[in-house]
């Protein structure tokens, strides 16, 4: 075997772009570094300084109360990708948050020092590519500098890129990123981040959020087989909440890696705020699937189980706040793109069956009409399963099944119903059965809570699971059932039959009468023509500067262009079958908002 | 990233509640499932750039059109018209040059490209001719007419080889034209290819 050659030439580019705002990713990595080389637990003494020195250009990152680097971390911190903190307690894991200090200086220079315990100053200048710890001081790259005096270490960035630059130098910016990510340990255990970058010392405080109304605490929760939620707090708050911590915050280690929304109409979510902390094991579940960014998790089983805990007790929650039905939420893959473009179908696969005739079973066999799910001829019963999907068409093994479902009663009596889930292999061996009985009250929607179901390689068969929702009366008797299949391990199918839109086209209608329209209807043929050129779409368009941005900002729009039009079509079938009311056109609104929130909001938020 | 076909707005008829109604339609579309979609878009940006840089060219040569009223065949405004649909190559759009003289020529401006022509595919003639007047040496211009040039850049890369374009531009101005000055060309390129 042959060694393969490394060119590290682009490895700070390569790591920066895994963040979206480099500056919150510079705070957090330093914060992180500096924080798992505390001395002691609770960080006594700890303390950050960012400082930026003008005349220099150059900003440096100082630490207090920590153990500096000895000759084992100066190695290892010398190196990209060698680390031994992912088994560990610790919060950096894939050594490579360092190099995103590379990044944010014209030369990519940066040079290290680092005192330890026993005393021994270490000093080290380089780039990303290359780095000398033996022929160098400090004084030969900045001469009035006196080396660092005491245990910890100091980073210097030098000359900073101009772009970055004006953007770090945004002190309530930084500030507040600092203060969203750290917010625990300044509050816990009272430790220092000072922000100088225009001569003035400013100590990180956190901000007064208004008084809370009402307050929940969850300890000791057991999440599956993974570990337990040590706490999780949700807080109502009599004002709004500023920007920064709304949401729920997930800590880890005593750092805020993602804010998870709270799904409820504007003016509820705005006041709530909370966290959530976990135990060593559930921590350490999370830490193996943790972004390298720090800044999520990977959609897979330990954050899976998390969230949906999460979800379910800040949906609780939420109802007992407000009787206001809170948006329907639903767990969706992680991939923005892959979920982008299938949105419009799948949505209205979900959403509203009625507009495709797709008519396709296990095996992609037709179903015959008595088994159409969605007959349109036949208006729906009164007591239904509204909805009933999963997460996603295909799971792999160390993937949760999330299962959405939603009871609806459209009848003047409360309805007493029995609803069972099953899930089976197509082969027959099943993997999940269960019966609940529910009261659903007149004219109501219920959103179910069905557990989440686990896939283990080597237990569970690969290929096609199909999951049943039945739901029968008092009696047993059955009333509607709805289905979905989903593939363990195994790519699914391309959907064959008639789906609602298949293609976009984009049109210039100025000076033509399409100047303002947005879209014209779908087409028979499944084909949507958008007009590129209208002032909204342009708007959207230029409200972003980066080619990625601009892709994502015209699927975006298309997809809610599809969505439009899907709902139009929904609107003038159910006044084709007489079906149009006033209760009909919210339920419809509804669905569009929450097909706008799967499409758009969610994946924005999480991303 | 899969590549997507290179394209181009081109002008469509569509209806709309029965009426005709002329659009501007790009050759992007997005096959949703497809596994493309980026692509597409990608793609949809690439031809929304085309055609920013063609309203520009067009604007230019329009402005170059108004010194040479009536002297549509003169070599001299299709040479400085030339200079301005270099833009292809500036942005690396040589690979679309093709799309992009049948948007200028057949689409938006056929008066300033010869005229109307009978079909798309004729109507690129004359741009590519003008593109590759545009490169020519200033002094060799005006040593043969419109038409000669006409001849001479309908053979590939011929300006590329200066000694071969010299000989080729002194038949010119010794009054060869048409099929005769077509000949010649022939005759030179295979002399040279037989010495060589």
């Amino acid at each position: 075997m042959k060694k393969r050659s490394v060119n590290l030439g682009h490895t700070d580019e390569n790591i920066a772009d895994q963040y979206e705002n480099k500056c919150d990713g510079l705070q957090k990595d330093a914060g992180q570094n500096s924080w798992d080389a505390r001395l002691t637990s609770k960080g006594k003494d700890w303390k950050l300084v960012l400082t930026y020195y003008p005349l220099l250009n150059c900003l440096t990152i100082e630490d207090f109360g920590t153990q500096g680097m000895d000759a084992e971390r100066w190695q290892k911190y010398q190196n990209l990708w060698d680390t031994t903190k992912a088994d560990s307690k610790d919060l950096g894991a894939r050594g490579q948050g360092k190099f995103l200090f590379h990044y944010f200086s014209n030369g990519k220079l940066v040079l290290t020092e680092s005192l330890d315990g026993e005393g021994s100053y270490r000093f080290s200048f380089g780039t990303n590519d290359e780095y000398d710890d033996e022929n160098g001081k400090l004084s030969d790259f900045v001469l009035s500098a006196k080396p660092l005096d005491h245990q910890g270490t100091r980073i210097w960035i030098m000359d900073l890129k101009s772009d970055l630059r004006d953007e770090l130098l945004d002190c309530k910016e930084l500030i507040n990123h600092v203060v969203k990510t750290w917010w625990e340990i300044i509050r816990n255990w009272n430790v220092t981040f000072i922000v100088n970058l225009d001569g003035v010392e400013r100590k990180v405080e956190l901000p007064e959020l208004p008084t809370t109304e009402k307050e929940k605490i969850f300890s000791n929760e057991k999440i599956s087989d993974l570990g337990r939620i040590k706490v999780l707090s949700l807080r109502y708050c009599s004002g709004e909440v500023p920007d920064p911590f709304r949401g729920v915050a997930v800590q880890r280690g005593g750092m805020t890696i993602l804010r998870l929304p709270i799904s409820a109409d504007e003016a509820i979510k705005n006041k709530i705020y909370g966290s959530c902390t976990f135990d060593e094991d559930l921590e350490q579940e999370l830490k193996k699937i943790e972004y390298p960014n720090h800044f999520g998790f990977s959609s897979k089983r330990a954050w899976n189980h998390v969230r949906e805990y999460i979800r379910r007790k800040s949906d609780e929650f939420v109802q007992e706040i407000s009787p206001v039905k809170k948006k329907e939420v639903t767990a969706l893959p992680q991939d923005l793109i892959q979920r982008a473009v299938r949105v419009v179908n799948d949505l209205v696969r979900e959403y509203a069956p009625e507009l495709t005739t797709e008519a396709i079973g296990p095996k992609g066999k037709d179903l015959d009409s008595k088994k159409k799910p969605h007959d349109s001829t036949k208006s729906p019963p009164t007591i239904r399963i509204d909805s009933f999907r999963g997460n996603d068409r295909k799971l792999e093994y160390d993937q949760s099944l999330i299962t959405a479902c939603e009871l609806v009663n459209d009848t003047t009596d409360d309805a007493d119903v029995q609803l069972q889930i099953d899930i089976r292999h197509e082969e027959g061996s099943s993997k999940f059965n269960a019966k609940y009985n529910f009261k659903l009250a007149h004219n109501t929607r219920k959103e179910t809570d069905i557990p989440l179901v686990d896939f283990e390689e080597g237990i569970d068969q690969l290929g096609e699971y199909i999951a049943r929702a039945i739901l029968g009366d008092s009696k047993g008797e059955e009333i509607h059932t709805r289905s979905f299949t989903f593939y363990l391990h195994e790519d699914p199918p391309p959907p064959k039959g008639k789906v609602f839109l298949n293609t976009m086209f984009f049109s210039n209608g100025k000076g033509t009468p399409l100047e303002r329209k947005r879209h014209l209807p779908v087409t028979e043929k499944g084909a949507l023509r958008i007009i590129f050129d209208h002032p909204d779409f342009v708007h959207s368009r230029e409200q972003v500067t980066s080619k990625k941005g601009k892709l994502n900002e015209i699927l975006l729009y298309s997809i809610k262009c599809g969505i439009d039009e899907a709902v139009e079509e929904l609107l003038e079938l159910k006044q084709n079958e007489s079906q149009l009311n006033i209760d009909e056109i919210r339920a419809i609104r509804d669905k569009r908002d929450a097909m706008y929130y799967d499409a758009v909001l969610r994946p924005l938020t999480e991303s | 990233m899969p590549k997507n076909k290179r394209g181009i707005l081109r002008k469509e008829v569509i209806y709309v509640d029965g009426k005709e109604i002329e659009v501007d339609t790009f050759d992007a579309h997005l096959q949703l499932g497809s596994g493309t979609e980026l692509a597409s878009i990608d793609e949809l940006l690439r031809e929304e750039e085309a055609e920013n840089s063609i309203r520009v060219a067009l604007s230019e040569i329009e402005v170059i059109s108004k010194k040479y009223v009536g002297k549509k065949r003169d070599p001299w405004y299709y040479y400085e018209a030339g200079k301005a649909l270099q833009f292809v190559d500036k942005q690396g759009l040589i690979d679309r040059r093709g799309l992009i003289w049948r948007r200028m020529g057949y689409d938006l401006r056929p008066d300033l490209f010869g005229g109307t022509k009978k079909n798309a595919e004729e109507s690129k003639r004359y741009p590519e001719t003008m593109y590759h007047l545009g490169k020519q040496f200033k002094r060799n211009v005006g040593r043969a007419t419109f038409d000669q040039w006409y001849e001479i850049l309908k053979f590939k890369d011929i300006y590329k080889d200066r000694a071969l374009l010299e000989q080729v531009l002194m038949a010119c101005e010794n009054g060869l034209s048409g099929i005769q000055l077509r000949q010649k060309i022939k005759d030179l390129r295979l002399y040279k290819v037989k010495s060589k």
